[in-house]
């Protein structure tokens, strides 16, 4: 498959999120791997780094859009593209403002997923 | 009149008096007459022939039947003739025909030993011109004392007649004048008086010869009397105004001129004085000062007390003696606002008895009669006998006795041709008096002062009318600032500058025009700074009728302290029109920000924590439905659509209540940019069509119009109004959409061919929460939000939503949205 191999890291705070979102990703033959935790962002280094960063706006105990302005202020990082996604209706905005490449909102329409996914990979 | 005249008169006076001396000594006269020296010496004969000789009087000697026998050089110079010729002629060749009987009694009188002295008469020169003459003429008698001639001395008094009639011309000429002429001797006893003087004082000549000028006229002098002669002395002139009093006791003012003469030769002096009556220019000239002091006190305060202090001030003593002012109240009540009197205890007694017995309105004289009437009054001389018949109680009568009154006016205050009040004017000295120039005076004083406390009343009322308006506005919670048309703030409540974040009002009326009205940072509710011109109270400088805006005012260090206000500005018009005030109400909405504020947060959460499941379900079912197509059940993959498009729903209600919401609040944001609009509609009407079995939907024409817009709003306008076109035609089988545009509008139409509306519902159906209820109809159920949303996403557009139809003839609603402002042109 041609996503053969790219590396996907989603962040999401809902676990059944993160289980959906594996399945159907690694159905079209990406490498996903996924945490609750945004703190595992923040200690991501070369040797590991994704292809395309999946980020929830708001996590438990952390702001998305922290992590995504950290990440975009990192030399190593800063070239990964990250899609942010929250049910929240006034989330997109900061969003994109931190530094978010693209912006889902929640509910999915899976297909408009994919489709975001396959261009950024 | 000169000083040189009574000199020469002096002169002349003197010389005769010599040669009088000289003529009447009879022993010289018969000395030098009597040519026989046998008994005289040679030396006093030398020296009386030189003296004759050198004589400028004519001396002629003639014996009693009247022939010259002697003829000095002054004679030859008077008379013309020659010592030859007249030696010897008879006397009367120089005596004028008509009075040669003159000389008989000449003739007669010497007879008898008499002496004639300073006889005027007249004499005929020798070329015929006639000479006045004055003759002193001795008898000359021989040694035996038997009168045998007579000595004639005569003098040329042509001049001297020329000069008495020019001085009695002007005597005559001082007597038509209307100044007074005195003349006092060194002793200042009166020597003339001038019939001038007699009409201005009334004393007339006979009356004032010989009397002292300042005891007869009781003159008041400006400086001791003195210093006056003093002056006199060394300048021989002064002048000054005095006071006299006349004959019938009247004060006068004239303007006086002396001139000290002074007799060298006989050291006497004399006094000549003029006296101009300047009494009425003084008494105009101190009615203006007084009219002008008047109006200058009267301009002096707006404040209704101190006016009527000062008016009394200054006609007391000036105008009167005792002063009062009544004023009438809107009852038609007088009120005593005003005494004034030297006597305190006296005020207090009328003040008592006028708290006692206020007047009576119908009283037939005095301020009753003054106000009833509009008339002044004025009483000259008021006699005990007129305040006893005029004065109804004992208690006043005796009052008005204490007072004294003697002379009284009373005259209207008029303001605005209303009568508000009477001043009274009294003397009670004994020697002043009113008169109809103290009453047009007083009159005067009345309309000047009736104006001035009219404008105390109306300051005074206006003062207290603005401070109740300003405990009520400044009672008001709402904020309020009126502005002037060049918007500057000319007043603002403490509500105001609370809102706008200032300490005081006075910091807020300090604040230069065009400013932003406060030292915090204005914001619009998207926290954008707030531009200017968009403030209401220009916009209505700009022509606007009403202007409203929701304006918070944020400090830039302490955003806790930030304010929000609805703000509204209306203009207030002159009777021209134009823009005189702006007053702005500025509501604060700070708490209601902050409810919605936190309501928004709520509502966000909430539609987060609803979303989230169903992105997992969502999730899961599409998870499912790969499975479920790889295992080909067909039918289970067909539950699971069922599940995913109610899911959909679920979504969108989601979404709808969340929009209801931030509409409510107006935080509907919107993501605008130039699109496409027949794209944007022909892309919903794809997506629409491949859900939709039921309908074809049938695009015609096209815009070609780019709008300014958020297409994912635009486009949830489009998705309502097509699926209620599919909703409500359940019988038809196509839905219309049709796009067109005009020069500055595009419109898109969705035309169904259903169940229509009733016109009762249509204006109401893009209501919130509005359900059409038929109850012969089949119900359709809703939560009535749809087109609410779309009527706000459109207008929120700048555009409108429209709805066409009739019941049972399906329904068209036109979407027209304003073209980008860059394709109009």
């Amino acid at each position: 498959m041609q996503n053969q191999g790219k590396k996907l890291l989603v962040v999401d705070d809902e676990p059944d999120i993160l289980e959906f979102l594996q399945l159907i990703l690694e159905e079209e033959g990406y490498e996903v791997s996924t945490t609750t935790k945004g703190q595992y962002l923040e200690q991501l280094h070369n040797g590991g780094l994704p292809d395309l960063i999946l980020l929830d706006v708001f996590l438990s105990g952390k702001d998305g859009r922290d992590i995504v302005r950290y990440l975009k202020n990192q030399q190593e990082t800063k070239h990964i593209p990250v899609i942010m996604f929250s049910a929240h209706p006034s989330a997109e905005a900061t969003a994109r403002a931190a530094g978010a490449d693209d912006f889902l909102p929640k509910p999915f329409d899976i297909r408009d997923l994919l489709a975001r996914v396959a261009k950024y990979c | 009149m000169s000083i040189d005249p009574p000199d020469d008169q002096e002169f002349i006076q003197q010389a005769t008096d010599d040669l009088s001396a000289l003529s009447s000594s009879s022993t010289v006269s018969a000395t030098v007459g009597h040519l026989q020296p046998d008994t005289q010496t040679e030396e006093a004969q030398r020296l009386f022939t030189a003296i004759i000789a050198s004589s400028e009087d004519a001396i002629v000697s003639k014996t009693l039947d009247g022939v010259i026998t002697s003829w000095n050089s002054a004679a030859v110079k008077l008379f013309g003739y020659s010592i030859q010729e007249a030696i010897g002629q008879h006397i009367t060749f120089i005596i004028p025909a008509h009075l040669r009987a003159e000389e008989d009694m000449i003739i007669a009188q010497l007879s008898m030993d008499i002496i004639i002295d300073h006889y005027e008469t007249v004499r005929v020169h020798k070329n015929g011109r006639l000479i006045n003459v004055s003759l002193s003429i001795s008898p000359l008698k021989d040694r035996q004392g038997r009168i045998v001639g007579a000595v004639k001395i005569a003098r040329d008094i042509t001049q001297q007649k020329a000069l008495e009639r020019k001085l009695q011309e002007q005597v005559a000429l001082l007597q038509l004048a209307l100044d007074a002429f005195i003349v006092q001797d060194d002793q200042n006893n009166i020597i003339f008086w001038s019939q001038g003087a007699s009409t201005l004082y009334g004393w007339s000549e006979q009356e004032a010869i010989g009397k002292v000028v300042p005891v007869l006229l009781h003159t008041r002098f400006p400086l001791p009397l003195r210093e006056i002669y003093a002056i006199l002395k060394q300048e021989r002139f002064w002048q000054g105004e005095l006071e006299q009093t006349t004959r019938d006791g009247r004060c006068i003012v004239v303007e006086s001129r002396w001139q000290l003469v002074e007799y060298e030769k006989s050291k006497q002096s004399k006094f000549l004085e003029i006296n101009r009556d300047i009494t009425e220019r003084k008494r105009a000239e101190a009615q203006q000062r007084f009219l002008a002091e008047v109006s200058k006190v009267l301009s002096s305060t707006l404040d209704y007390q101190e006016t009527l202090a000062n008016i009394a001030q200054l006609v007391v003593p000036q105008l009167a003696d005792w002063f009062s002012v009544d004023l009438v109240n809107a009852d038609g009540d007088f009120e005593l606002a005003e005494i004034k009197h030297q006597d305190q205890e006296l005020v207090k007694l009328v003040r008592a008895y006028r708290e006692k017995l206020p007047l009576d309105p119908t009283e037939p004289h005095g301020a009753p009669y003054v106000v009833r009437t509009g008339q002044s009054e004025l009483y000259p001389q008021v006699t005990d006998e007129m305040l006893t018949a005029s004065v109804k109680t004992e208690e006043r009568l005796a009052l008005a006795q204490q007072i004294g009154i003697r002379s009284v006016m009373n005259v209207p205050l008029i303001a605005r041709g209303q009568i508000t009040g009477v001043m009274t004017f009294v003397f009670t000295k004994p020697n002043k008096q009113y008169d109809q120039r103290d009453l047009a005076l007083a009159e005067e004083v009345g309309r000047r002062a009736g104006v001035a406390l009219d404008n105390a009343r109306l300051y005074r009322e206006a003062q207290e009318a603005r401070d109740q308006l300003t405990i009520i506005f400044q009672g008001v919670a709402d904020g309020i600032i009126v502005y002037n048309n060049s918007g500057r703030i000319i007043y603002a409540n403490e509500a105001a500058a609370r809102m706008t974040g200032l300490v005081s009002v006075d910091s807020l009326l300090a604040m230069p025009v065009g400013s932003a009205l406060t030292n915090h940072e204005v914001i619009d509710e998207h926290r954008q700074p707030f531009p200017h011109s968009r403030l209401t109270h220009q916009r209505i400088l700009a022509g606007e009728k009403e202007a409203e805006a929701i304006i918070g005012y944020t400090h830039k260090a302490n955003q806790q302290h930030e304010r929000w206000s609805l703000v509204k500005s209306r203009p207030v018009y002159d009777e021209r029109g134009d823009v005189l005030y702006i007053i702005s109400i500025l509501h604060d909405i700070t708490e209601r920000l902050l409810a919605e504020h936190r309501k928004d947060e709520f509502i966000g959460m909430a539609s987060h924590e609803l979303k989230t499941p169903i992105t997992s379900l969502k999730g899961f079912t599409y998870v499912l439905q790969r499975r479920l197509s790889k295992q080909n059940d067909a039918q289970s993959l067909h539950y699971l659509s069922r599940m995913d498009s109610q899911l959909d729903k679920l979504t969108k209600l989601v979404s709808d209540l969340l929009d209801i919401s931030r509409m409510q609040t107006g935080h509907l944001g919107l993501q605008r940019e130039p699109s496409y609009l027949d794209e944007l509609v022909s892309e919903i009407v794809e997506n629409m069509q491949a859900t939709t079995t039921t309908h074809r939907l049938l695009l015609e024409g096209k815009s070609e119009a780019r709008v300014l817009g958020d297409k994912d709003r635009l486009g949830q306008v489009f998705i309502n109004v097509l699926a209620n076109a599919i909703k409500y035609s359940p019988q038809a089988d196509r839905v219309v959409v049709e796009l067109a545009r005009d020069e500055k509008y595009a419109v898109v139409r969705v035309r169904d061919f259903g169940i229509g509306i009733d016109l009762v519902h249509q204006h109401k159906i893009f209501e919130r929460f509005y359900q059409v209820t038929d109850p012969q109809e089949k119900t359709y159920p809703g939560l009535g939000i749809g087109l609410y949303i779309c009527k706000q996403i459109i207008e929120r557009h700048d555009g409108r939503i429209e709805v066409h139809s009739r019941k049972g003839e399906g329904s068209t609603f036109s979407i027209t949205l304003p073209l980008l402002l860059e394709d109009i042109a």
